[in-house]
């Protein structure tokens, strides 16, 4: 194989696959990115056996066929490029060299057909998905994935299709039990894609599908057996759907807040944020009392001291008092866009809700704490 | 046989702490509280008190009234620190000690008076004990159970030592005001006065059904009480109050390779011993025995109360470093105290019926060694 691409060109598709290139060494070949060409493109494939992303991108062929290169080391090579060109040339016992005409590299690299197979599902059916709609959504959401911690990787968002009014909605749902994040949007071209029951897409997908969603305008998204299916003009990922079940989500749901506080959003996230200051691993809570017309919020750390600031809202209610963790309303706060959002509560025991007008769809629910 | 309950409760007891530990502060008007302009007093030594300051009044009422007060933070540590130490004294008395909060305890001492002489002797002994040890004064009452035995001590403080002989009992029953009677509220108290009961003996004028219907069940104790009968034990508090483990060595060593790894598996074991047992400790200790059995023993306060095997073996290395290894030890130990309950402090609830909450208990496992 030997090839010319554009420097800038292949510098962005090298750091769009950094995320997914492995650093661990446990199946070194999957340090590597795999370039392989077509007549008039080339193929770059990245794949941590979860999710697989392939783009292309034009390039002067001058002889067909694939090489393996460090992901991590051809990006770096090209960052450090100041030239316009990089010239690729396949040499024997498995040899690359790169040049940009000035520096030149020679690496070894690995037999290409030992790299996984990159498998696009046949017969995918896609909807066409806005772009900029994908990524709110996943935006509105995705902080509420439960950690992938100690190695547990049963959580993600969940996907699904449902029917209000006699249109298609596609919804997205995490959470990590202590709170949750949803979001649904009209999505008419969603009727004919088929995901019955929903589906769960790991974290580290829903974070790649964003990126994907900042590259074109739109996004051909589907589910095919146990994948999830996107693609843009130049680029394709397919991920691997997470096979545990996510919870009855619509149990947890209050159908009413027995209290209701609008208040400016702004305001409210400002005032939280001074209240983290004097958080700390054993005392992150944040005690909200509400009465006629303000929200008061308090932070008590023994180890530390105390943290108060009182905010004016449009409360009419019963004085009511609960514990919240700080980071929770933060994280919907700052994720969303209405200049007044309604909080609703019902006890300090109850979980509380999050809406704004401007946040068509949206969804937020935080657990309280006792204090 | 007599029941002779005991219940001592330390006066003062966070302002004197302060006042002890700072001689510049006796005599001035302490108050010990949150510091912010939301905070409350939480304790006012008796020269506050002087000037109508108490406990639950916010602080800057108490600024109001006495500006040149000495307004302090609450250093919860170090009270628990001298609380314990109190405790300590009062199980020396008697196996019977239940502490209701951190400063105030009941104390059984039916039964041995063979032992330590009479409930009064008794009380003198543990006033002086607790001030030789503390320098704190505490007031004490004398019952035949805890009711009065805690009405007792309130009557006079500070430093008072109250006795309700049983055969004055009655009548000192009648005269209490409703509203010292423990587990009455503000609004039992209310009640009460709308039925015309002023003092607890006033109780006895209205007939069971009355109170049930007026009060609930606790009416029903409320009569108990009005007649002089409180039947509730003293519980004394059984739980661990640290956790160990310690190995007699193979040969007698003091290579600090083989001590450090002897550390590890015992750190393992403590470790697991506070997690299966919802538990946290934040006093690491190590003992060593000499092979003359000599010991050596070196403590360490932690920060924060942890459960981790990793935390307690760099604990114990470090106390182990800091040790004199000239000469060889045939044991070697590893243990916790100040243990608190993990549930203790702020919990996040959960949304219901969610699976995969659970995963986040602390799992149990063995590292290859």
């Amino acid at each position: 194989m030997e090839i010319k691409v554009t420097r800038d060109e292949l510098y962005r598709a090298l750091s769009r696959v950094q995320s997914i290139v492995e650093k661990r060494t446990n199946m070194p070949i999957l340090s590597m990115v795999l370039l392989s060409t077509s007549k008039s493109e080339v193929y770059i494939t990245a794949t941590d056996l979860e999710i697989s992303l392939q783009q292309k991108i034009p390039a002067n062929i001058i002889s067909t066929g694939s090489v393996t290169i460090s992901g991590r080391k051809l990006f770096e090579i090209l960052k450090e490029s100041k030239k316009a060109e990089i010239h690729i040339k396949e040499k024997e016992n498995n040899r690359v060299f790169i040049t940009d005409q000035q520096a030149r590299y020679n690496l070894g690299f690995m037999p290409p057909d030992e790299y996984p197979v990159f498998v696009e599902p046949e017969n995918v059916t896609t909807a066409e998905v806005p772009s900029k709609v994908l990524r709110e959504m996943i935006a509105k959401t995705i902080y509420a994935v439960t950690l992938e911690e100690a190695g547990f990787k049963l959580s993600g968002t969940f996907l699904e299709k449902i029917v209000q009014g006699g249109k298609a909605l596609l919804r997205m749902v995490a959470t990590d039990g202590h709170r949750l994040s949803l979001i649904d949007k009209e999505m008419e071209t969603m009727e004919k894609v088929k995901f019955d029951g929903g589906v769960m897409i790991p974290k580290k997908g829903m974070s790649e599908l964003a990126k994907l969603a900042s590259e074109d305008d739109l996004i051909h998204l589907g589910f095919k057996g146990n994948n999830c299916v996107a693609k843009t003009k130049n680029s394709i990922i397919v991920i691997r759907l997470l096979e545990s079940k996510f919870p009855d989500y619509n149990a947890v749901i209050p159908k009413k807040a027995k209290s209701v506080v609008k208040v400016d959003r702004d305001l409210l996230l400002d005032g939280m944020k001074k209240m983290l200051i004097l958080a700390t691993e054993s005392y992150r809570g944040v005690k909200i009392i509400l009465d006629k017309g303000s929200m008061e919020l308090i932070s008590i750390n023994p180890d530390l001291g105390e943290a108060q600031e009182t905010l004016a809202v449009e409360y009419k209610g019963q004085p009511l008092e609960a514990g919240f963790n700080a980071r929770y309303f933060i994280d919907v706060l700052q994720n969303m866009e209405s200049e007044k959002v309604e909080v609703g509560f019902i006890d300090n025991s109850s979980p509380c809700t999050i809406y704004g007008e401007k946040d068509q769809g949206f969804l937020g629910l935080i657990m309280p704490m006792r204090l | 046989m007599e029941r002779v309950v005991l219940h001592i409760d330390m006066d003062a007891f966070y302002a004197s702490v302060e006042q002890r530990g700072r001689p510049e502060l006796r005599g001035l008007p302490v108050i010990v509280g949150g510091t912010s302009r939301r905070g409350v007093v939480s304790t006012a030594s008796y020269e506050a008190r002087k000037f109508g300051i108490h406990s639950a009044m916010p602080i800057f009422e108490a600024k109001r009234r006495c500006p040149q007060g000495v307004f302090l933070p609450v250093r919860m540590e170090r009270y628990k620190e001298v609380s314990s130490l109190i405790m300590e004294i009062l199980n020396s008395f008697s196996p019977l000690v239940e502490q209701v909060s951190i400063d105030e305890a009941y104390l059984d001492v039916s039964g041995v008076a063979r032992l330590y002489g009479s409930p009064k002797s008794i009380a003198t002994k543990i006033k002086e004990e607790i001030k030789k040890a503390t320098s704190l004064t505490c007031s004490i009452g004398i019952a035949p159970n805890k009711l009065l035995a805690k009405i007792a001590s309130d009557t006079q403080k500070p430093d008072g030592l109250t006795i309700i002989p049983p055969d004055k009992l009655h009548s000192i029953v009648r005269e209490i005001d409703i509203e010292k009677v423990p587990g009455v509220g503000r609004k039992t108290c209310q009640r009460l006065a709308s039925l015309g009961v002023r003092k607890l003996g006033d109780i006895r004028k209205l007939g069971e059904k009355e109170l049930l219907k007026e009060i609930g069940t606790f009416g029903l104790k409320l009569l108990d009480f009005s007649k002089g009968i409180d039947s509730s034990p003293v519980l004394p508090y059984t739980e661990a109050k640290s956790l160990s483990s310690e190995e007699t060595l193979e040969k007698d060593t003091n290579n600090f390779e083989v001590l450090k790894r002897e550390l590890l598996s015992q750190a393992e074991i403590v470790g697991r011993k506070l997690r299966s047992n919802g538990l946290k400790g934040s006093t690491v200790t190590l003992k060593l025995k000499r092979s003359d059995f000599s010991l050596s023993v070196k403590s360490l306060g932690l920060p924060r109360p942890t459960n981790s095997t990793e935390l307690l073996y760099r604990s114990g290395v470090r106390l182990l470093k800091e040790s004199d290894l000239s000469e060889k030890f045939r044991l070697i130990g590893l243990g916790v105290s100040r243990l608190s309950s993990i549930e203790e402090g702020e919990k996040q609830l959960v949304l219901h019926s969610f699976p995969w909450v659970n995963l986040y208990i602390v799992v149990n496992f063995t590292p290859v060694l």
